[in-house]
């Protein structure tokens, strides 16, 4: 009897010393799609939290209101699906206000939570992966992350600043809700500049064979290739294409790495390929933009995870930092309203640590309707690796 | 008289009520969830526990009734009411007219079938952007006002209020479904399940009953689609995939007990509790979830539901020994 209540007091104590120990605890809920058909977009995307997280604790922590704070960071598992992301919010916020959530899931997700934080007072989302349009009308949602229609900017700037691209064949993954909707804008940038589009072609993500699509696109004998979705589909799509006997230019927009290209085995079909993308790691490197906070990034990512990062890291790893910041600026973490006020003045000045190249708005602020904007990148695949021409600034 | 199974419903209704009694957005949605995979599970015992059709394009029906739903609430700016009692007849007129078709055929042939009208479903949510909004999907989908009942005022704005209209959905069809296994209509379904020519040889046009089943199938899957439409306010064509719905709701009868009463609320609970529970690196908890259900089915052939008699025969199996003569004294060595 003396063991069991030895035993009880034990716990009690635990119970009350850990207490103790994060009382100065500042906690983020990072939601991921850790499991899931978008798992391997998103698990880079958590582990760059995680990193952002264990980096900013091994700084000291960071001191808001004069009280120095350690990150705690939980993960969420959202599995890809919509109704389990749902739960994953209420799980969040049914811990106590206030609430704030990084990373934010996939676009069907974050369509789906949006009425539920619509008009709460309590909670912050930092979307990093999301391109759905119109998720920054939320008053709860800010966006470090490039939108699809920063993209389609970019790609039709491209596109028609060539002479000798004057027929399109298009080609979109129309389960990729965000690059779906640029679809007319895409078109309409298109034809304005006199570009005739001879082919509309779409997939589902996950599609193993393109062959009807890219038949349907070469025989119209367009000028180039656009093609837009995720990175492992674009990189067997472009297999593909080669395979099946179309020679000419591929522009594609998906964020591929090498990774995605060695996975495919697309390495030489690759050649000549252009991608208009918001610059990931390898590129800034390559480029020379951002160049040692891109290559300090990469360097304690494949020290920590033992892989290259992805497509979404360094977004979501930036994004706790202009978090933090905010917080820093407001003097509170529990006065939501305060920390949105910083969010929305803050500038791209008052984030050295981040990697990505925020294009400032007007006065340097970094967001403007809760969205921030982006330089993409032009490269294009040479001997085994992507190589950045320009910088869209 | 039929047996009418108390403690089940009494468990259920506490159940419920305990959910609603914590309150937290998070308990209430599991809570909405399982209420969800539950009545999609029932609606698909018709077709597959009682009259033994394969249907995997349950789904397909489950996103009319969302996609009916969300059309009439954000384009035609009408009230939850409308769509409920609107979506059922429709899914049960769509499955009236394919089903003289496709009922000509079982097995996996029929599988087959159901699994291309999802496919069909699917690429019509894609597609046919007008109306579905295409892989964007319908946003803005808003839950009705408060409704007063006298004193009594539910807020079906609030989660609590939406659960509560979900509790009545699924004890009002869970308690249709106990008493539509005892009907005449319902017997001659099994007997279809059983032998199909045999039953027709008994004077029974089992065309009709098929037809009648497939058809009460696509009216339940539509009205469940429907409020899943104002449970989540956001309809995308991924949960009504084949794989996110139509495959699911089987994997929950399968567990749960194909043909029983309690099988789809016990598979819809395990299938949506254990993930949340297992609190596991993401693809151990993945590995465990599917060895769990891998041990279920492996121990328990008939689901979940048939764990009390898996029970009970365990229990009866010491008495049998104990009744067994004794063996033989062997001989000294």
């Amino acid at each position: 009897m003396r063991n069991i209540f030895t035993l009880a007091a034990g716990s009690v104590f635990v119970l009350l010393a850990s207490g103790h120990a994060h009382a100065d605890t500042l906690r983020l809920s990072d939601m991921e799609s850790l499991t899931g058909v978008a798992s391997a977009v998103y698990v880079p995307q958590a582990n760059a939290v995680q990193l952002a997280g264990e980096q900013i604790n091994a700084a000291g922590g960071v001191t808001i209101g004069g009280v120095n704070y350690t990150l705690q960071i939980d993960q969420y598992d959202d599995r890809t699906d919509t109704s389990a992301g749902v739960a994953t919010v209420q799980k969040i916020l049914g811990l106590g206000a206030p609430s704030f959530i990084m990373g934010g899931g996939t676009s069907s997700i974050s369509a789906a939570y949006s009425p539920i934080i619509k008009d709460r007072t309590d909670v912050i989302v930092m979307v990093t992966a999301s391109l759905l349009p119109g998720l920054t009308d939320n008053p709860s949602i800010y966006r470090p992350r490039v939108t699809s229609k920063q993209y389609t900017d970019s790609i039709v700037s491209f596109v028609t600043g060539n002479p000798e691209f004057k027929r399109v064949a298009l080609g979109v993954d129309n389960k990729n809700a965000g690059l779906v909707n640029e679809v007319p804008a895409l078109k309409a940038g298109l034809l304005a500049a006199g570009v005739e589009i001879v082919a509309e072609e779409e997939w589902g993500s996950g599609n193993p064979q393109f062959a009807t699509q890219i038949a349907a696109m070469s025989r119209n004998n367009p000028d180039v290739l656009v093609l837009r979705g995720y990175p492992a589909d674009v990189a067997r799509l472009v297999k593909q294409a080669r395979e099946l006997g179309y020679s000419g230019p591929i522009v594609t927009n998906s964020g591929m790495s090498a990774t995605d290209v060695e996975n495919a085995q697309a390495a030489e079909s690759m050649d000549g390929v252009v991608e208009v993308v918001a610059p990931v790691v390898s590129d800034l490197i390559a480029g020379d933009l951002n160049k040692e906070a891109a290559q300090k990034f990469e360097d304690a990512y494949q020290a920590r995870f033992g892989t290259p990062s992805g497509l979404l890291s360094v977004s979501a790893y930036d994004a706790v930092f202009i978090l933090t910041r905010a917080m820093e600026h407001a003097g509170t973490t529990t006065d939501v309203p305060a920390i949105k006020a910083a969010l929305d003045v803050l500038k791209v000045s008052d984030v050295p640590e981040a990697v990505t190249p925020i294009k400032p708005y007007d006065g340097d602020l970094l967001f403007k309707d809760r969205q921030a904007q982006f330089v993409t990148v032009v490269r294009q695949w040479k001997d085994g690796k992507f190589v950045p021409l320009t910088f869209v600034k | 008289m039929p047996r009418i199974d108390w403690l089940g419903y009494v468990v259920l209704v506490a159940a419920m009520a305990a959910i609603y009694i914590n309150g937290s957005g998070y308990a209430l949605t599991i809570g909405m969830t399982i209420m969800i995979w539950s009545m999609l599970a029932i609606g698909l015992n018709v077709p597959l526990g009682l009259t033994g059709y394969y249907h995997m394009g349950i789904g397909a029906f489950f996103g009319l009734g969302a996609y009916g739903a969300g059309f009439m609430a954000v384009r035609l700016g009408q009230p939850l009411i409308v769509p409920l009692l609107v979506m059922p007849v429709i899914g049960a007129v769509i499955s009236a007219a394919i089903g003289p078709i496709i009922l000509r055929i079982r097995g996996l042939h029929f599988a087959t079938a159901t699994l291309a009208i999802g496919m069909i479903a699917s690429d019509v949510m894609n597609n046919w952007v007008a109306v579905t909004g295409g892989p964007l999907g319908l946003a803005g989908i808003v839950r009705p006002a408060p409704m007063v009942f006298g004193p009594v005022t539910i807020d079906l704005s609030q989660n609590s209020g939406f659960y509560l209209l979900g509790c009545a959905l699924t004890l009002a069809l869970l308690i249709w479904f106990a008493w539509f296994r005892t009907t005449a209509f319902a017997l001659v379904l099994r007997g279809i399940k059983s032998d199909d020519l045999q039953t027709r040889a008994f004077g029974y046009s089992t065309m009709r009953y098929k037809v009648g089943a497939f058809a009460i199938s696509g009216a339940i899957a539509a009205a469940v689609g429907v409020y899943y439409a104002f449970f989540i306010q956001y309809i995308s064509p991924e949960p009504f995939s084949f794989a996110a719905s139509s495959f699911q709701a089987f994997v929950i009868l399968a567990v749960g007990g194909i043909g029983s009463l309690w099988g789809p609320v016990l598979g819809a609970t395990l299938i949506t509790v254990l993930p949340e529970v297992l609190d596991l690196q993401p693809q151990v908890r993945v590995m465990t979830y599917g060895a769990i259900l891998l041990v279920v089915i492996v121990f328990l052939p008939r689901g979940l539901a048939s764990f009390g008699a898996y029970l009970r025969r365990a229990g009866r199996a010491p008495a049998r020994e104990k009744v067994q003569p004794a063996p033989l004294e062997q001989p000294a060595k």
